[in-house]
């Protein structure tokens, strides 16, 4: 009779772990929260500042890319924290740089603290910018995120 | 009889372990979800000269990672015939994409000063590894393009 149950427990577990459903890429994505800057904030031109953030994962990291770009026209890439906003206006001697990050791969949690540098010429446009972040965890999956600033001289 | 009844309960379970995890035809293509086409500066209306942006999520249905993506911009001509069509942009991309499970894509586009004014359709083709491809024709992402 324990034979039998046994045998009828192996089919039970055969159903349970045929119907476990594929992975969820939204279990998968790194958790992200950035720290500072903050939404909002004000940075220099030819200064740097702090970018420190904090990031987990179900299986090991991979990589931060993020970039800057204007925002004089006050465009959107999803829901984030709203500022106030210059007057919308054209570039003319738009910044943009970008930066990519490596993380440990071995790591499930890590928190980077870096100071970034932005490129003082005393002639790139003021004003609105944005932060791109994308977070890539060592599978490949990818969570993005964004947020606003300012970019005044220093 | 016993025994009988034992190995019909067992029949019953395994024609159970065959049929209860039976789903539907499995879609294996890329999901590409989110489009937008936009003035990166604000708005729907993009002057000649002018940057479109375009922002889409995609993941793969698959085991394989994402391989690339491909952006066409096309306008409707009076003809209606395809040969006739203008383009903005029918290229490929590899830019922070291959070898992603998921990815969000924001690229900016210049719209040529020679473009013709009018609507145009977007459409987003995703490939992943193994090559299967999904595209956005049957949806209508459109930007306006004005003097």
């Amino acid at each position: 009779m324990n034979k039998i149950i046994f045998v009828y427990c192996v089919f039970l577990f055969a159903i349970m772990i045929g119907c476990i459903k594929k992975t969820e890429t939204i279990i998968e994505q790194p958790v992200v929260e950035v720290i500072s800057p903050a939404p909002c904030d004000t940075l220099r031109f030819g200064e740097t500042f702090r970018f420190l953030v904090k990031v987990t994962d179900n299986t090991g990291l991979g990589n931060i890319k993020m970039d800057v770009h204007n925002n004089f026209g006050h465009h959107l890439h999803g829901e984030h924290v709203a500022c106030i906003m210059d007057e919308p206006k054209d570039a003319v001697n738009p910044y943009f740089d970008e930066w990519i990050l490596e993380l440990p791969t071995q790591n499930l949690e890590y928190t980077l603290d870096k100071q970034l540098y932005i490129t003082d010429t005393s002639n790139f446009d003021t004003g609105d910018y944005h932060f791109h972040i994308y977070i890539t965890d060592d599978e490949g999956y990818q969570t993005f995120t964004t947020m606003d600033v300012k970019i005044l001289n220093n | 009889m016993k025994n009988v009844l034992k190995f019909l309960g067992l029949f019953l379970l395994a024609a159970l372990v065959i049929t209860a995890c039976k789903k539907e035809e499995e879609d294996i293509t890329p999901e590409i979800t989110n489009v937008e086409a936009k003035n990166h500066d604000g708005g729907t209306q993009v002057s000649l000269g002018g940057t479109i942006s375009v922002d889409f999520d995609a993941k793969t249905r698959s085991n394989a990672k994402l391989d690339y993506y491909n952006i066409e911009i096309h306008d409707h001509p009076a003809s209606g015939a395809i040969t006739d069509e203008y383009k903005i942009i029918d290229d490929q991309f590899t830019d922070n994409f291959k070898s992603l499970k998921n990815a969000h894509v924001h690229k900016h586009i210049a719209v040529p000063d020679t473009a013709n004014i009018g609507s145009y359709h977007v459409v987003v083709i995703v490939v992943d590894e193994d090559g299967n491809s999904s595209d956005t024709e049957a949806i209508e992402t459109h930007i306006e393009i004005v003097q």
